[in-house]
């Protein structure tokens, strides 16, 4: 399964890199929104310091969401050529979320340095628990993603039942980014490890359940 | 090498097979006509093991089918309506994808092979975005025949192609039903899929109107059958 993960990687990189029909849509959304928060909120202010890991998962879930939910239907037809090749359906599921976790990853990379700068609020000093929070934080909303998408991918509603999904299902991710991430800036700094914890379990589901039933996800 | 008795297929509360049975053997190729909406894509989708049957059983290759049977895929050849190749990716790319996946151990020899073979080689470098529909429908052949399936399983494979394009399609599938391969062709090329093979069927609202060697079956009595299944409209 791993050597058809690698291959179908390749593919989805190689179909990003030539087209860019995901993170830069994303990329130049995320900017947009951490731009209007700058001029809705008057950055810079001290007062809207509190605010700012709210402020940066909003913007990191919904830019992600633009790349990540879209990851399935960039192909197609031909996606459906590949459920008849001799291989296990989760090599799918893989390379999507590999996929798609390296475009979140980027993203968030550009949108945070962003969103600190243009609302005033310097990063975490805590730099890797803050680094590792981001990735958990990033793994989980692209598992759920590749997850949601396959399921509604050949939905007539998609693009209505997507968002309807995705986002209750990935509530209780944002309410640990956000607690964890305002840990690392003083507020309930004891509660930080369990909101990691929290993050990670979310993470460990929806990566291991939907390669488990993506046979069964895709037949829907 | 394929056996369906009594197939019935309920999409909703429409009726979409209703009671198919027939048999393929090795070396044949069995042309299916009728209307659209007939039951054509519905049959070859079951055959090609993308859906399951409401009801009756298939066998393929002696064995009960199942979706899940990664060897029974390895056997089959499925063209449909698409091509079912990548737009963002070179004709090469796109074989050399298929090959790997297939576990081809030869993957770039028979990408390239395959590619001369449609009369693409050219045009391997070439993202098949900018390929023609005739192109694509060339490289979707490829890509069926690319691993060497028993079965091939093409639905309307003719749209899209040129008259020469059309002539590779026809001798590429009587190479493979020459080899002791099978195929099951739906078709509206009447002219052409006649020639091609050796059995011939006519759906009719999910039902087998006709079935006979293509050696029994005189034009007047095919047109006739046909005409019918089509609601006496005019022959496609």
């Amino acid at each position: 399964m791993l050597k058809a993960a690698v291959w179908l990687f390749w593919k989805d990189l190689s179909l990003e890199l030539r087209g860019r029909e995901l993170l830069l849509p994303a990329a130049v959304f995320g900017l947009i929104i951490a731009m209007l928060y700058g001029f809705a909120f008057d950055g810079g202010q001290q007062a809207l310091r509190p605010m700012f890991p709210g402020l940066l998962w909003l913007g990191i879930f919904f830019s992600s969401f633009l790349a990540v939910g879209r990851a399935f239907g960039v192909e197609a037809e031909a996606g459906q050529q590949l459920l008849m090749a001799p291989i296990d359906r989760g090599a799918i599921f893989l390379a999507k979320l590999a996929l798609n976790i390296l475009l979140t990853l980027v993203l968030t990379a550009v949108l945070t340095p962003a969103f600190a700068l243009l609302l005033g609020a310097p990063l975490p000093r805590a730099t890797w628990l803050f680094l590792w929070t981001l990735v958990l934080g990033v793994v989980g909303f692209a598992a759920a993603g590749s997850a949601m998408g396959a399921l509604t991918a050949q939905t007539r509603l998609r693009e209505l039942l997507l968002p309807a999904l995705l986002l209750p299902f990935t509530s209780p991710l944002l309410l640990g980014a956000v607690s964890a991430t305002s840990a690392l800036y003083g507020k309930s700094p004891a509660q930080l490890g369990s909101w990691l914890w929290l993050m990670a379990v979310f993470d460990g589901i929806f990566i291991l359940v939907p390669l488990l039933l993506f046979e069964y996800l895709t037949e829907v | 090498m394929l056996e369906a008795r009594d197939l019935r297929l309920q999409l909703g509360d429409r009726r979409v097979l209703r009671g198919v049975s027939f048999a393929l053997m090795p070396g044949h190729c069995l042309a299916l006509f009728g209307a659209n909406g007939a039951g054509k894509t519905s049959l070859l989708s079951l055959v090609a093991l993308q859906r399951v049957p409401t009801a009756g059983s298939l066998r393929l290759f002696g064995g009960e089918a199942a979706v899940d049977d990664l060897a029974l895929r390895r056997r089959l050849g499925y063209l449909g309506h698409e091509p079912g190749v990548f737009l963002g990716l070179t004709g090469y790319e796109n074989l050399l994808l298929y090959a790997r996946l297939y576990g081809l151990t030869d993957a770039k020899e028979r990408a390239l092979g395959e590619l001369r073979r449609v009369g693409l080689a050219p045009f391997r470098h070439t993202l098949v975005r900018s390929y023609s529909a005739g192109m694509r429908q060339r490289l979707g052949l490829a890509r069926t025949l690319m691993h060497r399936p028993e079965l091939l399983l093409l639905d309307e494979p003719h749209q899209s192609l040129d008259r020469r394009g059309q002539d590779l399609l026809d001798r590429l599938v009587a190479e493979h039903c020459g080899e002791g391969g099978a195929a099951l062709l739906a078709t509206h090329e009447t002219e052409r899929a006649l020639g091609l093979a050796t059995d011939v069927m006519v759906l009719s609202r999910g039902r087998i109107a006709y079935l006979a060697p293509a050696a029994e079956t005189t034009r007047a009595t095919f047109e006739k059958v046909l005409s019918e299944a089509l609601g006496g409209g005019e022959l496609c």
